[in-house]
């Protein structure tokens, strides 16, 4: 049985467990994006009255890097050291955005690099990633365990792509719940454009890595959203270059067909048919790239 | 007792209330890994305070050639949470409320789509609380 709740203390209540959200105040933005939307409940198909909580600055989604590395070494994509950013470079980044955006582009390198043999590499890579880890004061909250296996498991590709990931989890759930949100958002940004970064040259031979390139759209629409939220003038021009970068995904056609899905209940499965097809041009695929690369070039300076 | 003393009362019964909730993220988190076993993270970490009919949502991309695996997890135990899985026609491809709220469900996706998730609580099971979301997938 549901309880009767007065209008106000319900809201006192909502406020309250909003501000207590790992321990950061609800932003302005944040209130904007509290919705009053009406839906259709499925079960009863009686209107019911809903609050979406569309908390952009807390929930999002992007592509992992480890997924861009998976596809290609299915794709059997050759290595090229050159793709990376030097772990030379790491001692140029001091704020903490060049930090955190640097983070997302050295744990993306990592990823590239699981596919190849090159262990000292590999261990040059996450060393790079545990110091600027440290340097943002996420180190101590990373599981000893991810750490210690890492060196281990070097030349195990799985392995390296299951610590990666946990690693990086490990990191936005602290950033997350320590009301640092803007460096999740950050790292996470760069990571996906170091991931888009080495797809590129793929794309231009490799369908399935075309493809790839060409479904980025929702993902660097987030990513804009994201960072205009920001105060920082660095973060702000990042916001505008990569909705330069948004506005060229425009043109990307994605032509999508529903299928009804089959689920299989003995084997909490469910199989989503739905049909998609990608067109981008040779011409669209090269001003990606610059724009890809403009905004890594700014990242990684 | 005055009605504005109850007030103050009620009030610091809910922050306290939203506190606790708080705390229990982390714990409905480990919990919630649980269920990712043999799968690789995506990296993220969703969670939502929810209150009453809340609903989260988010917007995602589930690539073709892949197979997923959602949790959705709050409170102490599984089921609490009702989640749901739309494309971007707003077509409802999955929900676990027809699957007795299951913690965790596979999907297999044959080509790439863009997807919303949507997460509330079972209002007969919980009335508040740290909603999580984890996403995996594998080759």
């Amino acid at each position: 049985m549901k309880r009767t709740i007065h209008p106000l203390l319900a809201s006192t209540a909502a406020f309250a467990l909003l501000f207590a959200s790992c321990g950061e105040a609800p932003k302005a933005s944040d209130a904007e994006d509290i919705t009053e939307v009406v839906s259709v409940d499925e079960a009863n198909e009686n209107a019911v009255t809903s609050k979406l909580v569309k908390l952009d600055s807390e929930i999002f989604s992007l592509p992992s890097p480890v997924q861009t590395a998976v596809l290609l070494s299915k794709s059997e994509v050759a290595y090229n050291e050159a793709l990376l950013n030097s772990a030379e470079k790491k001692t140029n980044y001091l704020s903490q955005s060049a930090q955190a955006l640097n983070l997302g582009v050295y744990g993306a390198d990592l990823a590239y690099l699981s596919n190849y043999n090159n262990a000292q590499l590999k261990l040059d890579y996450f060393k790079v990633v545990e110091e600027l880890a440290t340097e943002l004061n996420i180190r101590n909250n990373i599981d000893q365990s991810i750490i210690d296996r890492f060196a281990s498991n070097i030349d195990n590709r799985d392995s390296l792509y299951t610590l990666n990931a946990n690693l990086f989890k490990a990191a936005d759930q602290y950033l997350k719940q320590n009301d640092e949100e803007d460096v999740a958002a950050l790292v996470l940004t760069g990571g996906w454009i170091e991931a888009l970064h080495l797809s590129m040259e793929a794309a231009t031979t490799n369908p399935s890595m075309r493809n790839r390139v060409g479904e980025q759209g929702t993902a660097v629409r987030s990513i804009v959203n994201l960072l205009k939220k920001s105060e920082e003038a660095a973060t702000l021009e990042l916001a505008s270059k990569m909705a330069a970068l948004a506005d060229e995904f425009e043109g990307v056609n994605i032509f999508y067909t529903y299928v009804k899905p089959i689920p299989d209940a003995s084997q909490r499965v469910t199989y989503l048919n739905s049909k998609s097809k990608v067109e981008i041009s040779d011409e669209q695929l090269a001003k990606i790239a610059a724009q890809v690369n403009e905004i890594r070039q700014m990242i990684i300076q | 007792m005055t009605t504005m003393t109850k007030h103050i009362f009620t009030l610091f019964a809910f922050v306290s209330m939203a506190f606790a909730t708080q705390a229990q993220c982390e714990i409905i988190v480990d919990g919630c890994e649980e269920h990712l076993t043999e799968y690789i993270s995506d990296g993220q970490f969703y969670r939502a305070l929810l209150y009453n009919d809340q609903v989260a949502e988010f917007e995602t991309t589930l690539f073709g050639g892949n197979t997923y695996r959602i949790a959705a997890c709050s409170g102490e135990d599984d089921g609490n949470l009702i989640f749901r899985l739309y494309d971007q026609e707003r077509n409802l491809l999955f929900s676990n409320a027809e699957f007795s709220n299951a913690p965790y469900w596979d999907f297999v996706v044959e080509n790439s789509m863009n997807c919303t998730i949507e997460a509330q609580l079972d209002l007969n099971k919980q009335d508040s609380g740290c909603a999580v979301l984890l996403i995996g997938f594998k080759q």
